[in-house]
This record gives structure tokens, sequence and C-alpha cells, in this order.
């Protein structure tokens, strides 16, 4: 590239090219309403929601770090929930809690006190996965993230991004350890998993 | 029952069928759902393709068929290029000369084109370059497999999208990003041959072929997302290939050192290939910046162009981009703005080997002179479109989408020719020539009833520098059954505007006049029926017909020299059919077809395979700990450009990969050409030979390491 291509480039990035704002763009929200539905589809899928959960709202949690680009994620998540006012499970009004994880005891906290039907773990956690699978597990909470590797590592439900399809991954024994029972409409059109010791 | 009763009482299914794919989710009001239940999760799970209209569509709303190759094939497969990853895709079949691949569909596949009559693109910018048009699909493009999310195939039936060039068909490579792909993989691989017979070429059965290695990073930080991503690779190539019509009498043969050898039709060496590669692309709030650099130096061993057999035939091809993206999206509209500028460099290095006269001179002895073939391109291109989307139009209306959009580019290519002598360098020409080009389309898309989706586009091309105006328009129609399937039927119309090689590259040699070359053109006409047996299982069959003409062809006239011209057309018509099944990881494709293609004297041209058939499973075993492939390929006979007919091809690769053998260290193995075929593929005009040898069994092993946040 000659170097008044690179000028030229430089320049337009120096015109455009900023930082992007830290809201989510309106694409990039849409996109997070996509990923929503299949979350709260999924959701739908599981017939123990109603016992586990019983009540006039069911309580979706997301959790993420404390550092930007977790936040960030989390934040493009609730932008998609914001999207859907009025959505309903089991024709119950879903509610959105965001949480910033900061130790296993404030999660138990957090989770004994609103108790979420469904945690969706945003995908740069990984040293907190073990935590949050057991108090998930303690309090009968569905986990989902969008990433495979979290599902093989004890997470039950994986929204993982594919070319020509999305593609639901389940750990079925973490889902059953997490009080969840899917029907078999989900089971077939989802991708079984094992939990890798 | 008579087939016309089938076919209308399948129609009649396909319109009483409950739609799945009523509206795509992206149209929806999304405020206004209430109750989850109500969505269909398969349908929430489609994802978009791009190639068909340039936006993300689904694949139940696209007026032609879009094949995908994606990530996980490719990975699972441990593709190199996309000519590996393409190979095998229904009607579609390469051609490989030991320097450039070449891709054919539907029994078209011109020898030595170049492929200049498809259209690439990776992430809508347009790779073909102004002097030759090239869709290079192998490892000439340059692009590290590591960034690539998949890979998008439409034949034919494209041309008021991707506008010239995709004559044939358009291929569209979608990039990775931080959010994709995101911490750090490496992968790192060798190869060797493996082989079972005896060459006559006298190759050792087992020898060291490529080094490979890419890495990529991915990371989204405050709303930026960053992916690079590059690439090294050096290939020794065979050690020796042997080509029966270089075993000659008349001419001199030198070897690797350039001493005088024996012609017996062995080529020692002169077969390797370096790559190198970088790609990144950074994406923000509205901006996307690309950029990509790449080098290739292939030694090419079939002494084409009548260089001196032995001789060190080189070629460079060096090419880089930067590509500036701007897009907005609204509730009801989208604009999208580009501008970007290219660069192409090729360095051809040509010995040409004259016979020492002198007695004192060892018998056999040459001269080799370098003839030097130079093109140098840069162009710029500019973009707008934009998009006007309702979900709801009228009672019975729908995803109505209406968008227009104008291109407008500058290109300028320098064309030289030389001997390199002792004294010096001696030009037989070096001209410089300009390119602009101007395009207006748009296209409107509407759902009826729920089941029917009409497609009408119209886009014309000025090239106000060679032949002027090209308006083609594109029509199509989707009878949409959700899960029982659809039926589509499609006709368009396209060009080819002559590129820079083709106009000005005779008449520099001849120093004469070029000659005023006119389009080609094609209209292709295509029906299918696309049928879900199950939940994960899909049978597709597409009949389709098409006509080229005003081909442009390289000539002789009367005092020996050689131009391009306008001359012959060529039709082809044909059945495919497809089958693809997916459960959990297991993954099954299979497709057949058979064409018929003639050349405006009725004859069967050049690389045009009657039939074309290829096989893929993919299927994990112990517990998903491993995963063994196999894909088979069959390619019909062919005919060389000297009418002379090539023995079918029939190629199966195995590929197995232990996952996690160290922590995150995935380990492959991988057998090309597992049977050791001696296959060949049709030469062109260039060369010498009617057949050129493909690579026999090849072993390879790849490291991959994935280190995710």
């Amino acid at each position: 590239m000659s170097r008044r291509a690179i000028l030229v480039a430089g320049c337009l990035i120096g015109l455009f090219g900023r930082p992007a704002a830290a809201e989510p763009t309106e694409a990039e929200s849409r996109a997070a309403a996509r990923q929503v539905l299949i979350a709260l589809r999924v959701l739908a899928y599981d017939k123990s929601l109603a016992t586990r959960r019983p009540g006039d709202g069911v309580t979706i949690m997301i959790v993420s770090r404390s550092t930007a680009s977790s936040r960030r994620e989390r934040e493009r998540w609730e932008a998609g929930f914001s999207l859907l006012p009025k959505i309903k499970v089991g024709g119950r009004l879903v509610r959105v809690l965001g949480l910033d994880f900061q130790s296993e005891q404030a999660f138990a906290a957090t989770v004994a006190k609103y108790l979420p039907a469904a945690v969706i773990v945003v995908s740069d956690i990984a040293a907190e996965l073990p935590a949050i699978r057991k108090v998930s597990r303690a309090r009968d909470m569905l986990t989902l993230s969008q990433r495979e590797q979290a599902v093989r590592d004890g997470l039950a439900v994986g929204l993982v991004a594919g070319a020509e399809r999305a593609e639901i991954v389940i750990n079925v024994e973490a889902a059953r350890e997490e009080g969840v029972r899917f029907g078999a409409g989900l089971l077939q059109l989802a991708r079984l998993v094992d939990e890798v010791p | 029952m008579r087939a016309s009763a089938l076919w209308i009482g399948y129609v009649s299914a396909v319109l009483t069928a409950t739609p799945a794919h009523a509206e795509a989710i992206d149209d929806l009001e999304l405020g206004n759902i209430e109750d989850v239940e109500t969505l269909a999760l398969g349908d929430l799970l489609e994802q978009e393709v791009t190639s068909a209209s340039r936006y993300a569509q689904k694949p139940a709303d696209s007026p032609t068929l879009v094949s995908t190759v994606d990530r996980d094939l490719i990975d699972r497969f441990g593709y190199r290029t996309l000519t590996e990853a393409l190979t095998g895709l229904r009607g579609l079949y390469t051609t490989n000369d030991r320097n450039y691949s070449y891709l054919g569909a539907r029994g078209f596949s011109v020898p030595g084109d170049y492929n200049s009559r498809f259209s690439l693109t990776i992430d809508n910018h347009r790779i073909n370059d102004p002097v030759y048009g090239q869709a290079t699909p192998g490892a000439e493009l340059g692009l590290p497999m590591i960034a690539v999310e998949r890979v998008e195939l439409v034949r034919g039936g494209a041309w008021s999208v991707h506008g010239q060039n995709a004559l044939l068909g358009a291929v569209q490579v979608v990039t990775a990003s931080g959010a994709t792909r995101p911490g750090v993989h490496v992968m790192a691989a060798a190869s060797a041959t493996a082989e079972t017979f005896h060459d006559p070429a006298g190759r050792p059965a087992v020898a060291p072929r490529a080094q490979d290695v890419s890495a990529s990073y991915g990371v989204v930080e405050h709303g930026v997302d960053v992916f690079i991503a590059g690439q090294y690779s050096h290939d020794l190539g065979l050690s020796a290939i042997y080509m029966p019509e270089l075993a000659v009498t008349d001419e001199p043969c030198i070897g690797p050192t350039g001493q005088p050898r024996a012609c017996d039709g062995v080529v020692i060496g002169n077969d390797g290939e370096e790559v190198i590669s970088a790609f990144a692309v950074i994406r923000g709030k509205h901006l996307v910046l690309r950029g990509m650099a790449a080098s290739r130096r292939k030694r090419a061993p079939t002494a084409a162009f009548a260089t001196v057999i032995g001789g060190a035939l080189e070629t460079f091809d060096e090419r880089a981009f930067a590509d500036l993206e701007y897009s907005r999206t609204g509730k009801h509209t989208d604009l999208v703005a580009r501008v970007a500028v290219d660069r192409y460099h090729y360095h051809g290095t040509y010995p040409i080997g004259y016979p020492v006269e002198d007695e004192a001179a060892a018998p056999g002895t040459v001269d080799v002179i370098d003839n030097l073939d130079l093109a140098k391109s840069t162009w710029w291109s500019s973009e707008l479109r934009g998009r006007y989307k309702r979900p709801k139009l009228g009672a019975h209306l729908t995803d109505f989408e209406l968008a227009a959009g104008a291109e407008a580019g500058t290109a300028s290519g320098r064309q030289a020719n030389g001997d390199q002598l002792p004294d010096g360098y001696s030009p037989y020409f070096d001209r410089t020539d300009g390119e602009r080009t101007l395009a207006l389309g748009g296209h409107v898309k509407v759902r009826a009833y729920d089941h029917v989706v009409g497609f009408a586009a119209l886009r014309a091309d000025y090239h106000p520098d060679s032949f002027g105006l090209a308006v083609n328009p594109q029509g199509g129609l989707v009878l949409d059954g959700g899960e029982l399937g659809r039926i589509r039927a499609s006709i368009a119309r396209g060009y080819r505007a002559p590129n820079l090689y083709e106009q000005y590259y005779g008449a520099g040699i001849t120093g004469g006049p070029s000659v005023a070359l006119d389009a080609e053109t094609s209209e292709t006409r295509e029906l299918s029926i696309e049928r879900y047996l199950t939940e994960h299982m899909r049978v597709l069959v597409v009949g389709f017909h098409q006509d080229v003409g005003n081909l442009i062809s390289l000539t002789g006239d009367d005092d020996g020299t050689a131009i391009f011209r306008n001359q012959g057309e060529q039709s082809s018509h044909g059945l495919e059919a497809e089958l693809e099944a997916r459960w959990d990881r297991l993954r099954l494709r299979a497709s057949m077809s058979r064409q018929r293609a003639r050349d405006g004297d009725g004859l069967v041209p050049a690389n045009s395979p009657r039939s074309l058939a290829s096989f893929s499973l993919l299927a994990p075993i112990a517990d998903g700990r491993v995963d063994l492939g196999v894909e088979s390929f069959y390619v019909g006979s062919r005919l060389a450009f000297d009418r002379e007919a090539l023995a079918p091809v029939f190629k199966t690769n195995l590929v197995a990969t232990v996952h996690r053998v160290v922590d995150q260290l995935d380990l492959t193995l991988g057998i090309n050409n597992l049977f050791d075929e001696r296959s060949a593929d049709p030469g062109s005009e260039e060369h010498r030979q009617s057949a050129i040898p493909n690579d026999p069994r090849t072993v390879w092993v790849r490291l991959a390491l994935a280190l995710e946040p």
C-alpha cells in the first residue's frame, strides 16, 4: 500500500474512528434481542420451571466480571432485553437483573434474594465458573453461556454461534443438577455434550 | 402418476404448509412480542447468508441458492485454502496447473482464465483485480484460513448483486471477529508425501512437503472488536515430476542448477511455494476497517509459455488492500458506505532457453534468458447503498425490502514485458492503462401470503474506457413451505467486462493497435426444490440452463500473433442433487451433478466434466474426544485444450482430530489422496502438456492451540 493510501486511511480513522460510545448500537441490540429470544425459548422448554420458580414473574440474571469488556457484553444482553419489554415465559413477565461478580458469597446472596430462574454467564468468565456452578446447582438455577467450553466446564446450556445456524449445546447432567428438566423437543434440536472432568 | 401431477401436488403441499419462516426475526416488531413460546426455536437459530443480496438474510428469503462452508468444516477438515474448502460443493470442481488453481461450475471452466469469470469478495470487499480480473482461491489469495468464519458460494444468478466477473458464480468470504474467535489461536502443520506406487519421476516414497504456521488474536474492548491473523507457509513441492509431453527431442532441457540434462520428461524440483500473509479487521460502533497484505512466490515445473524445460519458472503475487466501511442501521432503514484501495502486483520470471552454437561448449548447453512479465495495478473503489424495509405492508405483504446503491471505481494497471539480457533489461513493451467504472443498481423483495417471496433486481454498469454500458436484470420467486421445503425459480442476466490484460497485452506484445472487445454475456435459469426430510436432513434438486456469449478468448492471427477476441459461445444444462444432514457433531454432505455443455460448434468444451460427485462425513467417536472425517470427490472425464480426453479424477481425503491432547491443544492427522491415485488436471493453451499431474498421497499433521479467555 502506498504512503498516500496509508495517510488517507489514517485521516479517515482519525475523523471517524474514535472509540465507540459505551452504549450498544441498535444493530448490536437487535442481535442481542435475538440471543435473548433463543435463551428464553430454551428456558420455556424447562418442564420444572413453574415448580422451581413459582410466582408471577421470571427473573433472569446476567453476570459479568468487573472488566470493561465483560460489562460491555452484559450491557449488550441488557439492551437485547430492553427491546423486548413485553416478553413472557410460561405466561409470566420476564425481569432482568445485571450483576458484577465480586465473590461467591455476594453472588450467592444475590441469587438467594432475587431467585433468578436462569443466569446468563458472559463469555470471559472462567475463573469464577466453579463458584457460579456451585451456587446455581444449590439454588436450582439454569446456567447459560455463549461458549461451548463453559458448558464442557459444567454450565448447562450453550448458545453457540455457528456459520449456518446458531447451535444449542446442552450438558444434560449439569442441567439436571440445576433442577432443570428439558423437553425432548429441545434435546432433539440441541447437541449434547459431557462435562470434561 | 405423471410427472406434472407430482409437480402440482408438491407445489400445493408447499403452499398449504405452515410456514416456519413467515417472518424473519430481525424484522419483527420486537417490542410487541409477548409469548416467546409462539416462536419456533429452529427459526431463531437459523443464520443468515449475505452473498445472495449483500445483506444478511435468511436462506428462505434468498432468491438464489447459497452453499456455505462454515468454520466447523474448515477446522475439522483442515482446509488450507478456499480452493480446498470449495472443492466438492454441488456442481463445483477445481483445477490446478501447479501454479494457480481454477474454479469450474456447471461444466464451465476456461483453462488459464485466472478465474476471471467468478467474483470473489472478502466481507463484501471485491478482490478481482483490473488487469486479470482474478478471483484467486488458492494460496495465491493470501488470506489466512484461520481468519475465515465461513465461505459462501452462489452459482450464477448473482450479477445484479456482485456485478461483473460473477459470470459463473460468486464466492463471498466472511471473516472472523474478536467476538467469534476470541483469544489466541495458533496452528502449526507439516506434511510429507507418502507414495505407494513407484512414480516415473523416481521420487522417494516419503519426502517432506510443507510447513505452515498461522495464528490469530481476537478481543472486544471498549466497544471495539479487533481481530488479527497471520500465516506463513513454505511448501517444498514435489521433488520431481514426470510429464511425458516434456520428453522431447528438439528442445534443450536443464536441471535445477541450469546444467544440461536428458529430456526424459522429468522436471527436478521447481514446484515450491512460499506464502506470507496478514489480515486485520477493527469493528467499531459504525465503522469497520479491514486490511490485508499477502505475498506468494511459486515455482512452476510445467515449462509453460514455451520456457525451457526444467527452468526456474517463477511467479510472484502480492496483494494488499485497506477497506473502510461505515454503516448505520435504523428501524426501517440501513445505510452502508465504503471506500477502499487495493494494490496487486504480479511478477513472472520465464526462462527461455537458447541452444549454444559454440562448438567448445558441452553438448546440450543452453543459454537461458529470463523473460520478465509484470503487472501492477492500484484501484480505488467506493460504494454507497441503502435499504428500506418494512415488516408489514398491507394485509398480505410482509418482509418488504427495497435496496438501491451506487458504486464508482477508478483503476490504473501497468503491464510490461521484456528480456533480462546479460547487458541489461530489454523491454518489449511497458504500458499503463486506466479504467473507470460506475454502477447503479437496486432490488426489491417482498413476501406475499406468507408463502411466496418475490425478488427483482436491476443493475447498470458503465465502463466508459472500454465497451460502454451493460444493463442486467434478475428475477426470482420462492415458494416457501417452511419446514416442508422450498421451491425456487430464478432467471438472471450478467456480463463480464474485458480486463486490461485482454484488451492491451496482445497489442503491447505485437506493437499493433488494441482490438476493441465487447463484454461477455450470460443468462442463467434455475429451478430448485429443497425438502427437509427430518429436522436433521435436507435434500435439494436443482435444474439449470446457462448460456454464455461473446466469449473472450485467445486467437491466433494469420501472422502468427495471438490476441484476444470476442468469439464463441457456450451453453450448458444439467441437474444437481444434494443431501445434507447433521446430528450433533456428525455431519454428512453428498452431491451429484450431471451436465451437458456445448460450445458454439456443438463440441464439448475443454475442462468440462459431464459428471461430478462428492461425499463428506465428519463423525465424533470416543465420546467426542476424537473426530473422524472422510471426503471423496469424483470429477468425470474432461477434455484438454488439445481435445485429448483425461481420465476421471477420484480423490479421497481422511482426517482424524484428537481433542485436548494436552490442555487446550488439538492434534490432527490427515491423509490427502488416500488411495494415492495418479490423476491429472487439464492444461491450458500456455502448456505443452494436456495433462498436469496432481499431488500424490500426502500425509499431514497439525497442532491447534486455542487460548480463549
